[in-house]
């Protein structure tokens, strides 16, 4: 993806990565990490996502951070996806806000980008139907991404 | 070749790893995130057609 994105520190086994994003608000720890969701029949990661707070390394999940850098965050995210994938394989990458309003923002993001993050990635969406092609103007309760 | 004990760089990548990257799957966020996954997947399973 031909997009900003921030630089990251992956830790040692490439799960978990750490970034700063950089606006208005300040300078806003964060947190990418990627979890076993699914063994079987096929193999999901869960990806998720946050504000760490500095002080105590406790994830933050209730704030919007507001640093006016959503798709720079997006891209930073979609290539850990490529990080991870370097490393375990290319499988299916979960992912989900933790309210409605958080998986609508990821959404709108990955709208604004389709072109980009299609260029790399299949992106699936969640509706009360069930799974299918991501598509513009549609909401979704959560994410599927696979690396092409 | 790492840069010292504490670095790695990615397989096919340039992102470099560290050591002092904390491992956020045992937080309590990360566990309620990835349960909700396991629980949304099971109501919702992926079609094969997207699996391969």
């Amino acid at each position: 993806m031909n997009l900003p994105r921030y630089d990251y520190t992956p830790n040692d086994d490439f799960t978990d990565y750490e970034f700063y994003s950089e606006g208005p608000n300040g300078r806003i720890k964060k947190m990418i990490t990627f979890t076993v969701a699914q063994e079987k029949p096929v193999l999901i990661y869960n990806l998720a996502f946050g504000d760490v707070n500095e002080q105590t390394g406790d994830i933050n999940d209730v704030v919007i951070s507001n640093n006016e850098d959503r798709d720079k965050v997006l891209a930073t995210v979609a290539n850990s996806i490529n990080d991870f994938c370097n490393q375990y394989g290319n499988h299916l990458i979960f992912a989900q806000g933790s309210d409605a309003v958080r998986t609508r923002l990821y959404q709108m993001s990955i709208s604004r980008n389709l072109k980009e993050i299609n260029e790399e990635f299949e992106i699936r969406g969640l509706t009360s139907n069930g799974w299918e092609a991501f598509r513009k103007n549609t909401n979704y309760n959560a994410f599927l991404a696979s690396r092409k | 070749m790492a840069e010292n004990s504490n670095d790695t760089v990615a397989k096919n990548g340039s992102a470099k790893s560290s050591n002092y990257v904390k491992h956020y799957a045992d937080s309590a966020y990360v566990a309620k995130k990835t349960q909700k996954a396991r629980e949304t997947l099971q109501q919702f399973p992926v079609p094969e057609k997207y699996c391969k």
